[in-house]
């Protein structure tokens, strides 16, 4: 009967060779997906390493379509904008994303970040250095608003959705797509305190100077 | 009883069929080994067969106790398991060769960096290349080589990595390199003029990857507008919470910052 023990190291056999196979396997399609990472933090370090930012604090996170992964983070002088997508939809394996970094202006109670309007549309998030502003205005120039007259039109959206002393603006969902790369770059931002008065109102931007008021 | 109806008889009792024919091999050949042992003693064949038979003891016996090593359970997944580990080897393959190829060529640039100073105008930096110039994030930054061409230098810049994840380190930190010399000028670098709606430039980071590998990048950094009496630049990059420096020696020496 001792012969036919042998059996079962040859089945512990059978199953070391397929956990390796399995290994392998892995490997490869690690390698072939383009080394992604294991969690999401580290694809976040991944990709603050890649753009020598060091490690910034992070002062919001949320998530965007399909699985995309936003956060807001201060190193420094320095906010940065970065975002890291899942493969595969599996939230299993992370791939470093885009990381826009814009430095500080402290004499400017609040400064715009510069999200990527293609990856998560409708979204503006701003910076406050003034505690007393509560709650943030953001105005842009928009083309053709659904249901409204045809031409360009101002749109105003606020918030008071602070946290860390960064709030995060959302245009209407229907809206969202208005809000682009020209109206990102042509923002303008005005603070109230928790009275409802104006405490920092943004230079006037050019769009402004043409007949809108 | 003979070997063969033995070994049937036995494997009755075994529930996991795809285990039979190892088992009626492994019982045959210790009966057919203990055949020839009798046979040997002068036993006749027929004789020696039923004595073996005899010793091996009750199939329903055997046929259990071999029943319970020879799960169906862990058999089952094990043979499915391997099947679905080699479809998926199967389906992967070529896209493995390909990915494999395609990895392959990174470890070897395009064109060598020795090359890099005949694509330039203008008289060769000495005491290039400084190795391991500064550290930051994992990378190692040497100043490979450079040129100084009237008012213009070009340095080529080498960046080390150990991890596939540092792959591509992003061009655009170094567009806020800030560049200053021991004269007192300070430059502007392109992310500046850009941000301020400047149309001149002095300081500008491009690559084109033809000397990269899996493992370093290479940027060219040009630097426009350098006085003559100019003996040192120093590149600092502020843009995080932890800066780093390197200086570049235009008379050479050492850059380490």
């Amino acid at each position: 009967m001792r012969k036919f023990f042998r059996k079962q190291r040859t089945q512990g056999q059978k199953l070391r060779r397929d956990l390796l196979l399995l290994l392998l396997l892995a490997v490869l399609g690690w390698v072939l997906l383009d080394f992604p990472c294991f969690t999401r933090n580290q694809a976040f370090s991944a990709l603050e390493d890649r753009n020598f930012y060091g490690n910034g604090q992070v002062l919001r996170t949320l998530e965007g379509n399909y699985g995309h992964q936003y956060r807001i983070t201060r190193a420094g002088d320095c906010y940065a904008w970065e975002q890291v997508w899942p493969v595969l939809f599996s939230r299993i394996l992370w791939q470093p994303g885009q990381m826009e970094v814009i430095s500080d202006d402290p004499e400017a109670p609040l400064v715009a970040l510069p999200v990527d309007p293609d990856f998560l549309p409708g979204v503006v998030a701003v910076v406050s250095h003034d505690a007393s502003i509560v709650t943030v205005e953001v105005t842009y120039p928009a083309l053709c608003r659904p249901g409204g007259p045809e031409g360009w039109q101002k749109v105003t959206i606020s918030s008071a959705d602070c946290v860390n002393n960064c709030l995060l603006l959302r245009a209407p969902e229907e809206e969202a797509a208005q809000l682009d790369h020209q109206a990102m770059d042509a923002l303008s931002l005005t603070g109230y305190d928790a009275a409802g008065a104006v405490v920092w109102r943004s230079p006037q931007p050019d769009w402004s100077l043409y007949g809108w008021n | 009883m003979t070997i063969p109806d033995y070994c049937a008889a036995v494997c009755r009792f075994v529930r996991f069929s795809p285990d039979h024919a190892a088992i009626t091999a492994e019982l045959t050949a210790h009966l057919e080994d203990a055949v020839g042992a009798r046979e040997s003693r002068g036993v006749p064949h027929e004789q020696a067969v039923v004595q073996a038979v005899d010793a091996m003891g009750d199939p329903a016996e055997v046929g259990k106790a071999l029943d319970a090593l020879h799960s169906p359970l862990l058999g089952w997944v094990q043979i499915w398991v391997r099947r679905v580990l080699v479809l998926c080897a199967v389906l992967m393959l070529l896209p493995a060769l390909t990915g494999l190829w395609t990895l392959s060529k990174t470890f070897v640039p395009q064109e060598h960096p020795a090359q890099w100073q005949s694509t330039q105008t203008g008289e060769a930096l000495p005491g290039l290349p400084i190795r391991n110039a500064a550290k930051h994030s994992g990378y190692t930054l040497s100043l490979w080589d450079g040129v100084r061409d009237g008012d213009t230098v070009a340095l080529l810049v080498r960046l080390e990595h150990f991890s596939p994840w540092l792959r591509s380190p992003s061009e655009w930190a170094f567009q806020s390199l800030t560049v200053t010399d021991n004269v007192g000028s300070t430059y502007i670098n392109w992310a500046t003029a850009q941000e301020a709606h400047l149309e001149e430039f002095q300081v500008y980071a491009s690559s084109n990857g033809r000397y990269d590998t899996f493992f370093s990048t290479y940027f060219t950094l040009t630097v426009y507008n350098v006085p003559p009496e100019a003996d040192i630049l120093t590149f600092t990059l502020a843009q995080s919470g932890e800066p780093f420096s390197f200086s570049l020696p235009l008379n050479g020496g050492d850059g380490h910052a």
